[in-house]
C-alpha cells in the first residue's frame, strides 16, 4: 500500500512539474505581456528537435541547451520585431498572427525533418532509489529543473531590478517609460525570455516524447487552458494552474482512464473561460 | 447594376457548366470545398461583422453531421430523411445560441476568451465523439450514411452544395447590409456604447453566433451526405483552424472573401501541398499578413485596386432603437450602493438621489467615486448591493442597456484614448 501512495504521489508531483515546466514560458508571456503566444507550442517542439539534431549529429545531449538559447532566441527575436511589436502586443491580434506563425512553422520543420516520429535517448538512464522504491532518475532530473526554475523564477520576478521593472512595466507602462524605463526593450527582453523557456522546455521532454512537427498543438493548447485556470501574470496563479491540472489529471487518469482525465481537464477549462475568466489568483 | 447582373449570370453560368468541363475528380473537390466555403462563411459573418472569432466552429458542422448522419442511417426515405437533417441543422443552431447567450450575458468585452472557450468546447466534442464509440463508431467515424433520396450522384450533391452556398451567400450578404449589419459592426467597434443606446448587446452577438452555427450546421449536413462518413476531426482543431484561415485570407468581411478563400486556398491547398511542400509555407505567411497588414483578405485587397466596386458602408439606415427618449427630468435615487472592485472598495453604502427638475453637478476630489458612482447608475460597472431607483422604479438588472431604456445615458465614450494606444 505504502509503495503505491510514494509512487503515485510522485507520479502525481512529476506531472505537476512537467507541467510547470512546459507552461513557464507562455506564462511569462501570456501573464506579463498579454500575448496569447499560441506558437508557444512550437517553440517547444522547435526546442525538441534541436535536441534531436544534436543528437543526430553525434554531440552530447547536454550541448543542445545552448543550442537552444541560440536557436529559440534569435526566433524569438525575430518574432517579437516582426509580429507581436507591430500588433503592439494586442491580444486578440497576436492571438491570430501566432496561429498562422505556427501553421508555418510546423510546416517549415516538417520540410526538413518530415512527419515522421522522432525520439531522443534519455541521457540519464536507470532510477534511482527512494525509501525502498525505484523511480526513474530523468524524472527526477526533470522534476529537479522545474522546481529550481520556479524557485528562481519567484526570486527574479520579486527580488531583482529587472523584476521590479517589468512589474512596473505591466502596473503602469506609461509611468515607468516615464522614470526611465525602456518599455520597448524591456518588452522584447521578456518575450525572448518566454521563447528560450519554452524551448528549453522542448529539450528537457524530448527524450519522454515522441518528437514530431505536431507536438506543439496539444502542449500549447491545454497550457493554455492551465494558465486561465490558474490566473494571469502570478506565479501563484502558474503552480495553482498546474497543481490543479497536473492534481486532476493524475487522479482522474489512475481512478478512470486518461481520455476520462482529459475531458475532466476541458470541462473545467470551459467552465472558468465562462464564470470566472480571470483564474483562480487573477493579478490584483 | 446591369454590370453586376450580368457578371452574377456569367459566374452562375461558370458554375454550372463547371463540373462537366473540369471533370469528376474536380466536381468531387470542389462540392468538398463549397461547403467548407458555406462554414466558413459563417466563421466570416460572426467575425467580420460582430466580432466574435470562434476558434472551434468544426463543433458545430461537427454536431450537425453526427445527428443527421444517424437520421439518415435511421430514417433513410421519404420525407423523414429531410426532416432529420432539417432537424440537426436547428438543434446545431440552437445549441450554439445557448453557449453564447450564457457566455455573453452581463459580460461586455468580447477579447479572446470566447475564442478559447470554443475551442475547448470543441475540443471536448472532438474527444467524446471520438471516444464514445459504441455510438459514434468511434475515431473510425459514422460509415455508410446513405444518401438522400433522389439524389444518387456526386454530380447531384455538387449542384446541391453549390445551390445552397450561392443562397447562403446571398442571404449572408443581406445581412451585411442588413440593419442587423450595421448594428454588428457597431458592437464590434464600441460594445459598451452600444449597450448605452439601449440594445441588448448580448443578444444581438448571440444571434450572430447563431446564424454563423446555422451555416456551420448547413454544411455539416452536406458534409455528411457527400463523403457517407463523419469523423471526429470535424471538431478537431485543424479543421476549426483551417475555416479560420479560409475566412481570414479569402476576406472576413464581404460574403465572397471566405468563399473565394475556401475554394482557392482549400482546393488549391489540397491539391498543391504533396508536389510543392512550400505551398502550406505561403499560406501561413499570407495569413500573417493579412493579420499584420490587409484584414479585408484577398477580396479587401482586390476591392482596393478597383474603387467602382468599394462598398457603401454604414449607408444602411440604423432600426429604431429602444424608443425613442423624450429628454425628461429622471428622479433618480440610488439606496445604499456598495461597489467594489478586486479588494478596492469604491463605494460604500452610497445614498444619492435627484429630484425637482435640478441640474445635478457631482464634484468631489480624485478617487473620490464620482465616475464610479456614474457607472453603477449607467450598469456599466456591477454593484454588490443596494439598489437603483429611476422615476421611482426599481431597476432590478442594471445593464446599460436596461438602464439606457429607463432613459439614463453615459456620454463618456473614453475619456483617455492615449490608454489604448500604448503596449502594456
Amino acid at each position: 500500500m505504502d509503495a503505491i501512495v510514494l509512487i503515485q504521489g510522485m507520479n502525481i508531483l512529476y506531472t505537476v512539474l512537467a507541467l510547470a515546466l512546459v507552461m513557464m514560458g507562455l506564462a511569462i508571456v501570456m501573464g506579463l505581456l498579454n500575448v496569447l503566444n499560441i506558437v508557444h507550442g512550437e517553440f517547444i517542439m522547435i526546442g525538441a528537435f534541436t535536441a534531436y539534431a544534436v543528437q543526430a549529429a553525434g554531440w552530447p545531449y547536454i550541448l543542445s541547451v545552448p543550442a537552444v538559447f541560440l536557436v529559440c532566441g534569435a526566433l524569438g527575436l525575430v518574432v517579437e520585431r516582426l509580429l507581436i511589436r507591430p500588433l503592439r502586443y494586442d491580444p486578440f491580434d497576436t492571438l491570430l498572427a501566432t496561429w498562422g506563425l505556427g501553421l508555418l512553422l510546423r510546416k517549415f520543420v516538417e520540410m526538413f525533418f518530415g512527419r515522421a516520429f522522432r525520439s531522443v535517448q534519455v541521457p540519464l538512464p536507470g532510477s534511482l532509489q527512494i525509501a525502498g522504491h525505484s523511480y526513474p532518475t530523468y524524472r527526477i532530473m526533470i522534476m529537479a529543473i522545474s522546481a529550481a526554475l520556479l524557485v528562481s523564477l519567484v526570486i527574479w520576478f520579486r527580488k531583482t531590478r529587472t523584476g521590479s521593472r517589468i512589474r512596473a512595466m505591466v502596473g503602469n507602462p506609461t509611468l515607468a517609460e516615464a522614470v526611465g524605463i525602456s518599455t520597448v526593450a524591456l518588452a522584447r527582453n521578456t518575450f525572448v525570455a518566454g521563447t528560450i523557456l519554452a524551448g528549453f522546455a522542448g529539450v528537457v521532454i524530448a527524450p519522454l516524447v515522441p518528437i514530431e512537427p505536431q507536438m506543439g498543438i496539444t502542449l500549447v493548447v491545454n497550457a493554455f487552458f492551465m494558465i486561465i485556470i490558474g490566473g494571469l501574470g502570478t506565479v501563484v496563479g502558474l503552480i495553482g494552474g498546474a497543481t490543479m491540472i497536473g492534481g486532476i489529471q493524475s487522479a482522474v487518469s489512475a481512478v478512470f482512464d486518461p481520455t476520462t482525465a482529459y475531458l475532466s481537464i476541458l470541462a473545467l477549462s470551459v467552465l472558468f473561460l465562462w464564470r470566472w475568466p480571470r483564474g483562480i489568483f487573477p493579478r490584483v | 447594376m446591369a454590370f453586376f447582373l450580368a457578371s452574377s449570370i456569367l459566374l452562375l453560368l461558370a458554375l454550372f457548366g463547371l463540373p462537366l468541363v473540369a471533370g469528376d475528380f474536380w466536381a468531387y473537390q470542389l462540392t468538398l470545398y463549397y461547403i467548407y466555403a458555406i462554414a466558413a462563411l459563417g466563421v466570416g459573418l460572426a467575425w467580420g461583422q460582430a466580432g466574435i472569432l470562434s476558434l472551434g466552429q468544426g463543433l458545430f458542422v461537427a454536431i450537425v453531421a453526427y445527428l443527421a448522419g444517424y437520421s439518415l442511417i435511421y430514417a433513410p426515405f421519404g420525407s423523414a430523411a429531410y426532416a432529420g437533417i432539417v432537424l440537426a441543422v436547428m438543434i446545431g443552431s440552437v445549441v450554439a445560441f445557448i453557449i453564447a447567450i450564457l457566455v455573453f450575458r452581463g459580460r461586455t468585452e468580447s477579447g479572446p476568451s470566447f475564442s478559447l472557450l470554443t475551442l475547448a468546447l470543441a475540443l471536448c466534442g472532438y474527444q467524446i465523439v471520438g471516444s464514445w464509440s459504441s455510438v459514434t463508431g468511434g475515431f473510425n467515424g459514422l460509415s455508410n450514411v446513405p444518401a438522400l433520396p433522389g439524389f444518387g450522384g456526386f454530380l447531384d450533391l455538387y449542384y446541391i452544395s453549390m445551390s445552397m452556398l450561392v443562397l447562403c451567400m446571398s442571404f449572408v450578404s443581406w445581412l451585411f447590409r442588413a440593419p442587423i449589419g450595421t448594428i454588428w459592426r457597431a458592437i464590434s467597434e464600441n460594445e459598451r456604447r452600444l449597450g448605452y443606446f439601449g440594445y441588448n448587446t448580448a443578444r444581438l452577438k448571440s444571434v450572430a453566433f447563431m446564424i454563423s452555427a446555422l451555416l456551420a450546421g448547413i454544411a455539416g449536413g452536406l458534409y455528411a451526405l457527400q463523403q457517407n462518413l463523419v469523423t471526429p476531426d470535424l471538431a478537431g482543431f485543424n479543421f476549426s483552424g483551417d475555416l479560420v484561415v479560409f475566412a481570414a485570407i479569402g476576406g472576413r468581411s464581404t460574403a465572397f472573401g471566405p468563399v473565394i478563400g475556401s475554394v482557392l486556398v482549400g482546393a488549391l491547398s489540397s491539391e498543391l501541398r504533396d508536389r510543392f511542400p512550400w505551398w502550406e509555407i505561403v499560406i501561413g505567411l499570407l495569413f500573417i499578413l493579412v493579420v499584420l497588414r490587409m484584414p479585408g483578405g484577398i477580396v479587401g485587397f482586390l476591392s482596393t485596386l478597383l474603387p467602382r466596386h468599394r462598398r457603401k458602408a454604414g449607408t444602411a439606415e440604423v432600426v429604431k432603437a429602444a424608443k425613442r427618449i423624450v429628454a425628461k427630468p429622471a428622479d433618480i435615487a440610488m439606496n445604499k450602493i456598495h461597489c467594489s472592485v478586486g479588494e478596492v472598495q469604491i463605494l460604500d453604502g452610497l445614498d444619492f438621489s435627484t429630484t425637482d427638475e435640478k441640474f445635478v453637478c457631482v464634484i468631489g476630489p480624485n478617487g473620490a467615486g464620482k465616475t464610479s458612482t456614474l457607472n453603477v447608475l449607467t450598469g456599466a460597472l456591477a454593484k454588490q448591493s443596494g439598489d437603483i431607483h429611476i422615476d421611482g422604479i426599481l431597476i432590478a438588472n442594471p445593464t446599460p442597456a436596461a438602464i439606457a431604456r429607463r432613459g439614463s445615458r453615459s456620454q463618456v465614450p473614453d475619456p483617455f484614448p492615449i490608454s489604448e494606444t500604448e503596449p502594456s
